[in-house]
């Protein structure tokens, strides 16, 4: 199904009035497989396709927004009359001249829906046979891949027509390990916006070996001590990034910033970092899950300094909240054709500092390794986090000791970006297996962070004094 | 183009070669509304379809999904299952449900239907948008502490379900159901926080603006301008709204499926103590204007209350049919779908635990020395695998039966057994709220409680 452009002009044009501040027609299709095994055995192979389309009126800062997964004109003349019919403008024709836009795309090749379903599933069951052969502590095994190619249409007032084809795949193993009643679970694996190159890229015995080897060693894990102290947090790998998408990245996202809500209004130009942080938003970076050509409203994807050497330089935002903020950094996403878009980020990071990874953990004579973290949450207005510590480990005089379990890293955001003292050369993104929720909508998204030093932070954790 | 009903689809697939077919359906009119500061936000609709079809042969189990019930697009979805089953597994314990009819009185949205609002099409917009805008005037009304609002929104859907399978089940009812969410952000000076509260329902008569604008304003105002609590073991006493997102995350453990997969520490515990006697779990998706409420589950079952823990032993799982076969019971009625797109798997309906006799304040006053959570902040560190429990969250200190100070926040470590055998007191103050699916899921109701021995604290 496809609607001519000629004919998305007609219906965005005769929708929009003269005073409407914004408006675009945003359609997509969408193509998926899911597969998971578990107890050694396919348990579900499930091909899906959808498609769907939503028109967006906006006029002082109320949207009216009309979504259908009737993607024909019939289905478009119907949303936009709705549309209309909703936001009471007095609408008598917006005048929109289509742009000839030279269309940018990524460099990929061949889509991951070009390899064979079998191929897909001896790639999954040798990640799978792995794990349950590596240990007979291994209880359950659960292997899941997840692939879509979603093709995205998009015109707006300005006359962009724009299109991209996003192929991201997820590859994750979880193994269940027990041992006299002590139980663990584990999860790693990789999420990316790439091409079907990801199956050479990536080998499943190597993702399988390297959760069970965590998980293994976790089992043993003794609960982790609490208290203030030092904490050195692993490089991004182990999706510690995750730290400042939440802490930090969200207050920097502009509609935060509009509503008063983020502590970081009115502070662009100011200082709001030790001079050794530098935080950036980039989805031109490629092959990352948060990575896109343009943005869900037709703004081309930017590389945007949030804070550059610890001073304030940007907010990440949509158009709407340009509009406040004097400036959209092409931060506009939708989670699907469902959603009006909002300033999201994309792949944020803590920009790598000039220390080594080593010399930060031996600088440590008692204090706690954050190698991995598991689900974190904040509270955008203030900045306090909190931060379930996955895989962790003692640091005594500048050595890696004992594994712990059940640690929780709770702070400030904006304090902690102010304290932090060191920071390595390693920057590393997550696995790609996250993303991000806000509200009600879940969009890709990767994070990444070098190995960095935090001198005093309180970390909740289980153990009995 | 031609449209399929569900009656077609399954001879559609028994004409393709299958053995068995079942076809789930929603058709839902939704509204979502958000203000801001007395401004109307954003105003969408949407009118959804999906279908969702499990298809069977020999043992073998295919399952398809779809926006749309065009002819076309269904056959191609059969090929497309046809194409793979033979790579699928042969299962013992799938089987469609047994043929059953829907009462009639669930198939349209009258009055006489208890699972739908027949007024809620009826109310106007810009009442519909009145009360959005209530909730906020609520909070602002509440305390001059509460600064500014970040979404008052509002989600109504209208929906038809339709489930059919080859042995000739045919079941179909309407369902209405609101959603209310309030965020908001307050506290002393540069000290703030922001804070959720959600209500949810049937019946938008039940929506009540005010409640929900002072429930989140106060959620703001307890623990404003809180301090650290040094670490140590203590008695801590949990409000029935923080109780609430920790008894959904926990509840998990008691899916029958998940028990299956090896994932829940709960798995073997049938029967056994694992709370005082004084504590009771139930899962009720009849309850009167509940959230989740419903008269069939997801694969078609009718629906039912179900005992979970009674006087502390643990007393059922919560069953879809494939964990019901395969624990030799009967199903319990609890399958659902999270999106249709997605396979049935049982989870949590309106769950809670039952009152107790304890009038909250009472409790407050029965502590010498102790933690009063308020608001928690991240439940997931309650691991239904490991048994490992740590929670975090903010409050006040209780010290001699009184409040003190406020709390910021602090962590509360366990495990999920000492957690549960630690409970000594239960309130009389149940109440429900949606819990997102991201902590636990389900419209959850707890009173307020009291946990003995708990490591709590942040310095």
């Amino acid at each position: 199904m496809e609607i001519d452009k000629n004919i998305l002009c007609r219906y965005l044009s005769s929708s929009a009035g003269k005073d409407t501040d914004l408006a675009d027609i945003f359609i997509e299709d969408w193509q998926t497989l899911n597969i998971q095994m578990r107890d050694r055995e396919f348990k579900s192979i499930t091909p899906g396709a959808s498609a769907g389309l939503g028109i967006r009126l906006v006029k002082d800062m109320q949207t009216y927004y009309v979504s259908t997964s009737d993607v024909t004109e019939k289905g478009l003349a119907s949303a936009a009359g709705e549309a209309k019919n909703i936001s009471a403008l007095n609408s008598t024709g917006r005048n929109i001249v289509l742009k000839e836009n030279k269309l940018r795309k990524f460099d990929l090749a061949g889509n991951t829906f070009s390899v064979s379903l079998q191929d897909k599933l001896d790639y999954i069951k040798r990640g799978s046979d792995f794990a349950w052969n590596y240990s007979d502590k291994i209880v359950q095994v659960i292997a899941g891949y997840y692939e879509y190619l979603r093709k995205i249409t998009l015109l707006n007032l300005d006359g962009d027509f724009i299109r991209e084809d996003r192929n991201i795949t997820e590859f994750k193993i979880s193994v269940v390990v027990r041992d006299q009643g002590r139980s663990f679970i584990s999860t790693d694996g990789f999420g990316v916006y790439d091409d079907a190159s990801i199956f050479i890229k990536h080998k499943p015995e190597d993702i399988a070996r390297s959760v069970c080897d965590v998980a293994l060693t976790m089992l043993y894990a003794k609960p982790s001590p609490a208290g203030e102290m030092t904490v050195v947090v692993g490089n991004g790998s182990g999706g510690t990034g995750a730290v400042f998408h939440e802490a930090c990245g969200h207050g920097l996202e502009a509609d935060f910033i509009r509503k008063g809500i983020s502590v970081y209004r009115d502070k662009v130009g100011k200082t709001v970092a030790s001079p050794i942080v530098s935080i950036i938003d980039d989805p031109t970076i490629e092959k990352k899950k948060g990575s896109f050509v343009y943005d869900d409203e037709g703004t081309p994807g930017q590389k945007t300094y949030a804070i550059e050497k610890g001073v304030l330089k940007n907010y990440l935002s949509d158009r709407l909240s340009g509009k406040f903020t004097g400036k959209c950094t092409g931060n506009g996403r939708r989670e699907n054709f469902r959603y009006m878009p909002i300033p999201r980020q994309s792949n944020l990071y803590l920009d790598s500092g000039p220390n080594k990874a080593e010399e930060i953990i031996e600088s440590v004579k008692k204090g706690l390794y954050v190698k991995s973290v598991g689900g974190g949450i904040v509270d955008s207005a203030k900045g306090d986090f909190s931060f379930n510590v996955h895989v962790g480990y003692i640091i005594e005089n500048g050595k890696l000791t004992q594994p712990v379990r059940g640690a929780v890293l709770t702070g400030n955001g904006p304090k902690v970006l102010r304290e932090i003292d060191m920071i390595a050369d390693d920057l590393e993104f997550s696995s790609g297996l996250g993303g991000c929720g806000k509200v009600n909508q879940f969009v890709p998204a990767d994070m990444g962070c070098p190995t960095l030093r935090i001198p005093a932070i309180i970390v909740g954790g289980t153990e009995k004094r | 183009m031609e449209k399929l009903s569900n009656g077609q689809i399954i001879d559609l697939a028994l004409s393709m070669g299958f053995d068995k077919c079942e076809v789930y359906k929603v058709e839902s009119e939704n509204l979502n509304i958000s203000v801001c500061h007395q401004n109307l936000e954003l105003l969408n609709r949407e009118n959804e379809t999906g279908v969702a079809v499990r298809f069977w042969k020999g043992s073998r189990v295919g399952f398809g999904f779809k926006d749309n019930v065009f002819k076309d697009s269904i056959i191609k979805m059969i090929r497309d299952v046809s194409d793979i089953i033979s790579r699928l597994p042969e299962e013992k314990n799938i089987e469609p449900a047994p043929g059953l009819k829907s009462l009639d009185v669930y198939k349209k949205g009258t009055k006489e239907n208890p699972f739908f609002d027949h007024e809620i099409k009826s109310c106007s917009m810009d009442a519909k948008i009145k009360k959005v805008m209530a909730v906020e005037k609520a909070a602002f009304d509440f305390s001059d502490m509460i600064k500014v609002s970040r979404v008052s929104s509002y989600e109504e859907k209208i929906t038809r379900h339709a489930i059919n399978n080859s042995n000739g089940l045919d079941v179909e009812y309407a369902t209405t159901k609101w959603r209310g969410m309030y965020i908001v952000i307050g506290g002393k000076g540069e000290n703030r926080q922001m804070k959720t509260s959600e209500v949810g329902g049937i019946f938008f008569d039940d929506f009540d603006p005010v409640s929900l604008g002072q429930e989140a304003a106060r959620k703001v105002i307890i623990s404003a301008g809180g301090e650290g609590l040094k670490s140590e073991e203590m008695t801590v006493l949990i409000h029935s709204r923080a109780a609430n997102q920790i008894f959904s995350r926990l509840s998990n453990g008691f899916i029958g499926d998940l028990v299956d997969r090896n994932m829940s520490v709960f798995k073997d515990k049938l029967g056994e103590k694992i709370a005082p006697e004084f504590l009771n779990i139930v899962d009720d998706p009849l309850m009167p204007g509940g959230y989740q409420s419903t008269p069939y589950d997801d694969e078609g079952i009718a629906t039912r209350k179900v005992t979970v823990v009674r006087n502390g032993v643990l007393k059922s799982y919560l069953y879809s049919l494939q964990s019901a076969e395969k624990n030799g019971t009967m199903p319990t009625g609890s399958s659902r779908r999270a999106h249709y797109g997605s396979l049935p798997m049982a989870s949590l309906s309106n769950l809670y635990v039952e009152n107790g006799s304890a009038d909250p304040k009472d409790m407050i006053s029965s502590i010498k020395y102790g933690f009063y959570l308020y608001n928690p902040l991240d439940v997931r560190g309650i691991n239904l695998v490991s048994g490992d429990f740590s929670i975090n969250g903010d409050g006040v200190l209780i010290e001699n039966g009184r409040i003190t100070r406020p709390i910021s926040t602090i962590t509360i470590g366990s495990n999920v057994f000492d957690f549960l055998s630690n409970i000594e007191c239960i309130g009389n103050d149940l109440a429900f709220e949606p819990i997102h699916p991201f902590f636990g899921g389900g419209n959850v109701g707890s009173p307020t409680i009291l946990v003995k021995n708990l490591v709590a604290g942040s310095i």
